[in-house]
C-alpha cells in the first residue's frame, strides 16, 4: 500500500512542488498563508502521504494546497483518487461520489429493486427449514419400523455370514432347536447375524419357540420376501392386540365378520382373547387356528 | 431470543439514517446510499376539520411565500429543532413510507441526527415523532458526531478531530476523540440567519423587500466570508417598499459580506469558544490537522479562508459537505457496535 502512495505522491508531489517553485513562493511562506505544517506541506510534495493524519485530512490539505498554488483542486483529489483506486483508502471515500443528485424517484425504484435480492436469504432459510423437516420425518419413520432396512441385508448376508453350507436345512433345523435361540450363528436360517438388524427379531425367536402354532407359520416364511402381511378374518365377536415388529402395539375390539390385514418387517405377536375366533392367512399361506376355541391365545407369527 | 428476532427483522428492515435538518432532510437507505434530499417544508392546507397535507419537499418548497390564505408552507424545523410536532411527524412519514414503500412488514430501524445542544423535551419530540411515524427502533446520534464520521475523520483514535457543520439552522462545533464529543458548543445561526441578515440588509440599504428564497439564491451566488479575489454581482427583485412597486436592483459581494459579517462572525466565535476551552493535547492534534467543515454552511465562499485567519489553524471543507451528517450517520448504520457507541442516550 505505501508503495502505491508513493507512486501516488510521485504523481501528485512534484506537480504541487513544481507549482510551487514556479511561483517563487518559499515553503516557510506557503505554511504561513495555508497554516498546513511545513513538515506536512514537504511530506506532500515528497509523496509521502503516510506522514499525513488520514485521508479525510490528506484530501482536504491537498486541495487547500493545491488551491493556494493556483491549481484545480478537483483536479489534484482527482488523481490522488485514480492512483488511490487500488487501495482501501479509497473506499470509504468513494460512496459519496455515485450519487450526488439522486432523483427520489429513482430512489424508489432501486428500493424495489433490492427487494428481489432481499427476499434470497428467507427463502433459503425456508428452504433449509424445509429440508430438515423431510430428514427428521424420514428417521422418525426408520424408528417406527426399522424395517425397510434389515430385511434386504439378512438374505444375501445370512448365506455368506454365519455357516455357509447349511442354508439348505434352515426350516427342518429351526423347529428342531427352538429353545437354541443362544448359538445364533449355528442357525443359518436365522436373518439375525448382521449386527446391523434390529434388536426386535432377537427378541422375538425365545418367546416364539413354546407357541405350538408358530412352527406352520415359519415355513411360509421361507420366501425371503420383504416384510410379511397377515391376513385375519373374525368368526366371533372378540379382542385382540397385535405388535407388529415388535415395535408398534396395537388393540382392537372385533366384530364377527371383521377382516383385518397388517404389514409388517418380520413378524406378529397375536394376544387374542378366543384363539378359535380368527382365521387367516399369513403371507398369502392359509393358518391352522390360532389356538383353543373359547380361550384366550398367545401367538407369534415370524417372516420365517 | 430478542438477538434472534432482531437479528430476523434486521434482514427483512430497510434500515433509514436520517438528517432531519432545518433546509434539509436527506435519508439514506442501508446499503443504497442516499435516497432522498428534499427541503424540509411542507405545505398545509386548511380544511373545516383540522388540516390537510397538500405536499412535501420540493414541491412544497415552491409553493413557499407563495400561497393563498387556505394554504401554508410550514417549515417545521426552526433552530435545528422540532417547531411544529404534528407537521414534523407528517414529514417524516411521507419519508419513510417514500423510501421503505412498506414492502416488507417489518418497521424499519432509524438513525436521526439532532443537534447537540437538543434538550430533553426536543430529544423526546424527535424520538417520538419518527416512532409514530413508522420507526421500530429509533437512535439520535449527535450532528457533529454524524459529520465527522460522515468527513471520514479518524473519530475512533485517540487524537483530536475538530469538525464545524454548518446547518440550516444551528452551527455545531465540536471536537471529537475516542468516538466521543469532548467539547461541544451549538449556536443557532446557520444558513436560515444569513438569508435573514441578507433580507434585512437589502431592505435597509434599498427599501426593497425580498422574500427568503431570493435571500438564498442571492447567498449561494454571490455571498462570501472573506474578501476573494474578484468582486461579484448579482441583479436582486423584489418589492421597493416606498412605492410598493416591483423592481430590480444590482448588488456586489462586497455587500453581502458586510450583510453576513453578523452570522458570520457568531460562527467564529463559535469555533474559538470551542478552541479556548480544548483541552491542550487534544490542541495539540488540533494545531497539526486543523478544523474541518461540513454542511451547506461549509460552501459559503472562502468561510474556510475568514476562519483559517480568524484561528490561525489550517481549515478544510469535507468533501460533499451537504451529505456529511447523513453519511455518517449511515456508516453507523453498517456498524452497529459504533452506533451503540456513539448513540445518544435519552
Amino acid at each position: 500500500m505505501s508503495d502505491e502512495e508513493v507512486v501516488s505522491g510521485a504523481a501528485i508531489g512534484p506537480l504541487l512542488k513544481n507549482a510551487r517553485e514556479a511561483k517563487g513562493v518559499q515553503l516557510e511562506e506557503a505554511s504561513r498563508v495555508t497554516k498546513i505544517g511545513k513538515n506536512y506541506l514537504s511530506a506532500i510534495e515528497e509523496g509521502a502521504f503516510e506522514k499525513l493524519p488520514n485521508p479525510a485530512y490528506l484530501k482536504g490539505f491537498l486541495r487547500l494546497y493545491a488551491t493556494y498554488l493556483g491549481l484545480s483542486g478537483d483536479d489534484i483529489i482527482a488523481r490522488y483518487q485514480q492512483t488511490l483506486t487500488t487501495t482501501p483508502i479509497a473506499a470509504p471515500a468513494a460512496p459519496p461520489q455515485p450519487e450526488p443528485h439522486d432523483a427520489s424517484a429513482m430512489g424508489v425504484e432501486r428500493v424495489t429493486f433490492r427487494g428481489h435480492r432481499r427476499w434470497g436469504i428467507p427463502l433459503l432459510l425456508l428452504g433449509l427449514v424445509i429440508v430438515a423437516a423431510l430428514f427428521f420425518s424420514e428417521s422418525e419413520e426408520k424408528r417406527e419400523k426399522p424395517a425397510s432396512a434389515p430385511p434386504p441385508a439378512p438374505a444375501p448376508a445370512a448365506v455368506p455370514a454365519p455357516k455357509p453350507v447349511q442354508p439348505p436345512m434352515s426350516s427342518a433345523a429351526r423347529p428342531a432347536q427352538p429353545q437354541a435361540a443362544l448359538p445364533v450363528p449355528a442357525q443359518p436360517g436365522q436373518p439375525v447375524p448382521p449386527p446391523g438388524a434390529a434388536p426386535a427379531p432377537q427378541a422375538a425367536p425365545p418367546t416364539a419357540a413354546p407357541v405350538a402354532s408358530a412352527p406352520p407359520a415359519t415355513p411360509a416364511s421361507k420366501e425371503g420376501r420383504k416384510g410379511v402381511i397377515l391376513k385375519l378374518r373374525f368368526t366371533q365377536d372378540t379382542w385382540m392386540s397385535i405388535t407388529i415388529d415388535g415395535a408398534i402395539s396395537q388393540r382392537y375390539d372385533l366384530k364377527a365378520g371383521d377382516i383385518i390385514e397388517w404389514k409388517g418387517a418380520h413378524g406378529f405377536t397375536l394376544d387374542l382373547g378366543d384363539g378359535g375366533a380368527a382365521e387367516g392367512e399369513f403371507n398369502g399361506r392359509p393358518l391352522k387356528a390360532l389356538g383353543e376355541r373359547g380361550k384366550p391365545a398367545h401367538v407369534e407369527l415370524k417372516a420365517d | 431470543m430478542i438477538k434472534i428476532f432482531d437479528a430476523l427483522f434486521g434482514m427483512f428492515s430497510n434500515d433509514l439514517a436520517i438528517d432531519l435538518g432545518t433546509a434539509n432532510t436527506l435519508v439514506y437507505l442501508k446499503g443504497k446510499g442516499i435516497v432522498v434530499r428534499e427541503p424540509s417544508v411542507v405545505a398545509v392546507q386548511k380544511m373545516q376539520n383540522g388540516q390537510k397535507v397538500l405536499a412535501v419537499g420540493m414541491e412544497a418548497k415552491k409553493m413557499l411565500g407563495r400561497t393563498p390564505g387556505t394554504i401554508t408552507a410550514i417549515r417545521p424545523m426552526k433552530d435545528g429543532v422540532i417547531a411544529d410536532f404534528d407537521i414534523t411527524e407528517e414529514m417524516l412519514r411521507y419519508f419513510i413510507h417514500k423510501v421503505h414503500n412498506r414492502k416488507t412488514l417489518v418497521r424499519p430501524r432509524i438513525v436521526i441526527c439532532v443537534p447537540s445542544g437538543i434538550t430533553q423535551v426536543e430529544k423526546r419530540a424527535v424520538k417520538e415523532s419518527a416512532e409514530s411515524a413508522g420507526a421500530r427502533e429509533v437512535y439520535l446520534i449527535e450532528e457533529p458526531m454524524a459529520a465527522a464520521i460522515g468527513a471520514g475523520l479518524p473519530i475512533t483514535e485517540a487524537s483530536g478531530n475538530m469538525i464545524v457543520d454548518i446547518g440550516g439552522g444551528t452551527t455545531e462545533v465540536a471536537v471529537i476523540s475516542l468516538a466521543g464529543i469532548v467539547y461541544t458548543k451549538s449556536v443557532r445561526v446557520g444558513g436560515d440567519k444569513m438569508d435573514e441578515a441578507i433580507v434585512q440588509y437589502i431592505k435597509r440599504k434599498y427599501n426593497l423587500l425580498i422574500g427568503d428564497r431570493m435571500a438564498e439564491l442571492i447567498k449561494i451566488e454571490i455571498g462570501e466570508a472573506y474578501p476573494g479575489n474578484e468582486l461579484l454581482h448579482m441583479e436582486v427583485k423584489g418589492r421597493d417598499l416606498v412605492s410598493g412597486i416591483p423592481k430590480t436592483t444590482e448588488i456586489d459581494s462586497n455587500e453581502i459580506r458586510d450583510a453576513l459579517s453578523e452570522p458570520v462572525t457568531a460562527i467564529v466565535d463559535a469555533v474559538r469558544n470551542c478552541l479556548e476551552r480544548t483541552p491542550p493535547e487534544l490542541a495539540a492534534d488540533l494545531v497539526d490537522k486543523g478544523i474541518v467543515l461540513a454542511g451547506g454552511g461549509a460552501l459559503l465562499r472562502n468561510l474556510d479562508i475568514l476562519l483559517r485567519e480568524e484561528t490561525g489553524l489550517p481549515v478544510v471543507t469535507a468533501e460533499d459537505p451537504l451529505s456529511c451528517v447523513v453519511l455518517g450517520s449511515g456508516k453507523v448504520l453498517d456498524e452497529l457496535a459504533l452506533l451503540r457507541n456513539v448513540a445518544v442516550s435519552s
